[in-house]
């Protein structure tokens, strides 16, 4: 980074005021701390376990395993048009790469504030960070879904080039909503409740066990408020080649995801300020 | 381009106190939310200024001391500075790049090694991974910690953070350096290393701001000094004016007392002719004289009350004898910080105009020898005798009437202080050493 090491730069303090929103610039500039606090998570999370690559897969395969059988026995009709295991994998996959991503998010006052109170750097950073570490686990659980694609013969089509943007837009949810969580973590533990409660019934409203033609037809326009639906499905149509996009649902989950960023950043930089002063 | 580093404008900070009443239940969670959206408290009981309108400016090259209470918005000064803490008002300029350590291990992490902590530590200043990987031998080198670089910092003592902390920092080529007490931590030789990598640092047109409890630190290694009380600027100036000014203040010395005013001498005696029947020596019973002030003075004849070791201490007394042939002299008692008597300075200055006293106003100066007292706060204890090699007989006594502050001497000049940080006892003189080498 030129710019900031030889150049010598003037800094000015002042009030924080609401209308002084993120510094893209600043931002742009501590990228390399950007990498490093990554990369030191990604550390965290398989280095200091022995079987860390194994705690990543353990959730979504034994889930996917316990379903199946009991969609077998029960021989319910779940409504997705593709093979039903690739189906609740890919989801859970992408499901718990957003609630992990989320929690991390929200936590990520509380796990860096001791080292806000230390040095500066643009907060922002922390919760960004910690959403970009969990790629890592995102990565490894998908190479079990390349092999289930492959035993059910399951080819992605060119709506696969849509795969960055729809990630990007779940990231884009996962960082708005983990930023407003972590603002409000500052003021009462109840909102981490509340977060932990919304993650968990969030994993049976959303489609990641059953597909929305599974529900009656009032029930499907409710569910599809729910903006991770719109990801879900999303994510899935640029996996599967035969499993249609939905266009406008995905849309709305873009939109939703663009004002809770852009909320979740207000509020996290409002608790920033409030909450370096009570130390 | 301007020649400050740094300019602060009626920088001011507020804290809330956090007294505010909660509610219970879902009213609660509803009043946070209207905090965290809605506008900041406002001015009242439950909030305090650290900080009020505060203003300076730092030329390049300056190192600046800032002395003060606990709680006078010296550390929250140097917060707003290296951007930990916003300020409420005003506006602060920097003009460079800035590497603060503010108290022990900044910045660091528990489960990362101490090399992964330099290499975060450097990248929260800007410095990317190959810029790091070409200072990190002069870094572990500097720190002492060659055969520890490689453990997690949880096995870290907190001196050896503080190394590490120093190191880091020390050698990340900072424009402006912020320390915060951090001189204070690791050993005394460690210490010293420190300050003379502070002290080669600015001599590149760095600039140091320096907050430390310690005035020898902040006289020693400042030019420049600024005392902050309750979160104003109370003085500015020379680094030991300043620190003088800040010693005499806040141990409450006295440099100076006096008992009897000038225009009414009288008294005392009109009270003794009662007495003049009961007799010693064929005089009345004591008192014979009375202590009319005391005062320390300097090498130069200054009164104050503080005093490098390398200076002499002239304690002053003005005393009045009240019967020809009195016999009367004076003493002198210094007692240390822990009630501990240095030693008593007894007169010995037989055959001056003291022998052979009349009823006239005299004054003694004694003077204390440079390099002889410790650094420290002393007491004085001040009276009048006849002396006799049997009942010594005392006719005026004030017991601590005097206090005086002993500093250390500037960086680099002659001192007992040897490479350490503090010598304990009353005295520490500077002894003359002799060596030779022996072959067998």
């Amino acid at each position: 980074m030129p710019s900031f090491h030889q150049n010598p730069y003037e800094v000015v303090i002042k009030p924080p005021t609401s209308s002084q929103f993120v510094d893209v610039k600043e931002l742009i500039r501590f990228r390399g701390l950007l990498r490093s606090m990554s990369s030191r998570q990604v550390r965290a999370e398989f280095g200091d376990l022995h079987l860390g690559i194994f705690w990543v897969l353990a959730r979504p395969l034994l889930m996917t395993v316990i379903f199946v059988f009991f969609r077998r026995v029960s021989n319910a009709n779940i409504g997705a048009s593709v093979p039903y295991a690739a189906y609740l994998y890919s989801g859970l996959i992408l499901w718990f790469f957003f609630t992990e991503s989320v929690s991390r998010a929200a936590a990520s006052i509380s796990t860096d504030g001791a080292l806000m109170q230390k040095v500066y750097f643009p907060r922002l950073l922390s919760p960004l960070s910690s959403i970009l570490a969990q790629l890592s686990g995102l990565a490894i659980a998908s190479i079990p879904l390349f092999l289930i694609m492959g035993y059910y013969g399951l080819v992605p089509g060119w709506n696969l080039m849509l795969l960055p943007v729809v990630l990007l837009q779940t990231m884009l949810l996962a960082f708005g909503t983990g930023c407003l969580f972590a603002a409000l973590a500052t003021l009462s533990r109840d909102w981490e409740r509340l977060l932990s409660l919304l993650l968990y019934i969030g994993l049976f409203v959303s489609p990641v066990i059953f597909a929305p033609d599974m529900l009656p037809k009032a029930a499907q326009s409710i569910h599809m408020l729910n903006p991770m639906s719109g990801a879900l499905l999303g994510f899935r149509a640029t996996l599967f080649s035969d499993y249609v996009l939905p266009a406008n649902e995905w849309f709305y989950s873009l939109l939703f995801s663009g004002v809770l960023g852009l909320v979740g950043v207000y509020a996290f930089q409002r608790a920033e300020r409030t909450f370096m002063d009570r130390i | 381009m301007e020649d400050y580093a740094i300019s602060v404008h009626g920088l001011s900070k507020r804290y809330s106190l956090g007294q505010k009443k909660r509610r219970h239940g879902a009213k609660g969670m509803l009043q946070g939310l209207s905090e965290l959206f809605g506008r900041a408290p406002q001015d009242d009981h439950s909030t305090i200024w650290a900080l009020k309108d505060v203003s300076f400016e730092v030329k390049k090259g300056e190192r600046l001391g800032f002395v003060g209470k606990n709680g006078a918005g010296k550390s929250t000064l140097l917060k707003i500075l290296s951007r930990v803490a916003y300020p409420t008002a005003g506006e602060a300029r920097i003009h460079g790049r800035v590497t603060s350590l503010l108290e022990v291990g900044t910045g660091f992490l528990n489960h990362l090694t101490g090399r992964q902590n330099i290499y975060l530590n450097a990248s929260f200043h800007g410095l990317s991974k190959k810029e790091t990987e070409q200072r990190i031998p002069d870094i572990v080198e500097f720190s002492e910690l060659e055969r520890f670089i490689d453990t997690p910092i949880k096995f870290y003592s907190s001196g050896m953070r503080a190394r590490l902390a120093f190191s880091v920092a020390a050698h990340l080529d900072p424009d402006i350096l912020l320390l915060d007490e951090v001189l204070s931590v690791g050993d005394m030789a460690f210490a010293q290393k420190c300050l003379q990598r502070v002290d080669d640092l600015t001599k590149g047109e760095r600039t140091i701001l320096f907050v430390s409890h310690s005035m020898d630190s902040v006289r020693r290694f400042c030019t420049r000094c600024i005392w902050l009380d309750c979160g104003h600027v109370v003085m500015d100036g020379p680094a030991d004016k300043v620190t003088d000014a800040f010693t005499s203040d806040s141990m409450t010395l006295r440099a100076h007392q006096k008992w009897v005013a000038d225009d009414a001498p009288e008294t005392i005696k009109s009270l003794l002719d009662i007495r003049e029947e009961n007799t010693v020596n064929g005089l009345p019973e004591s008192p014979h004289a009375r202590l009319i002030s005391a005062t320390v003075l300097a090498q130069d004849g200054r009164q104050t009350s503080t005093v490098c070791v390398t200076d002499e201490i002239r304690l002053e007394v003005v005393f009045e004898v009240f019967f020809e042939k009195a016999n009367i002299v004076p003493y002198f008692r210094i007692i240390t910080e822990q009630d501990v008597l240095a030693f008593n300075a007894v007169y010995t200055n037989l055959g001056s105009v003291l022998s052979d006293c009349s009823a006239l106003r005299y004054r003694s100066v004694a003077i204390i020898p440079s390099h002889l007292l410790n650094t420290g706060r002393y007491f004085v204890t001040v009276g009048l005798c006849t002396p006799s090699s049997g009942k010594v007989i005392r006719h005026d006594e004030s017991q601590r009437a005097l206090s005086f502050y002993l500093h250390e001497a500037p960086y680099g000049s002659a001192s007992a202080l040897g490479p350490y940080k503090k010598v304990p006892g009353a005295i520490r003189p500077l002894l003359k050493w002799e060596d030779e080498i022996l072959i067998d």
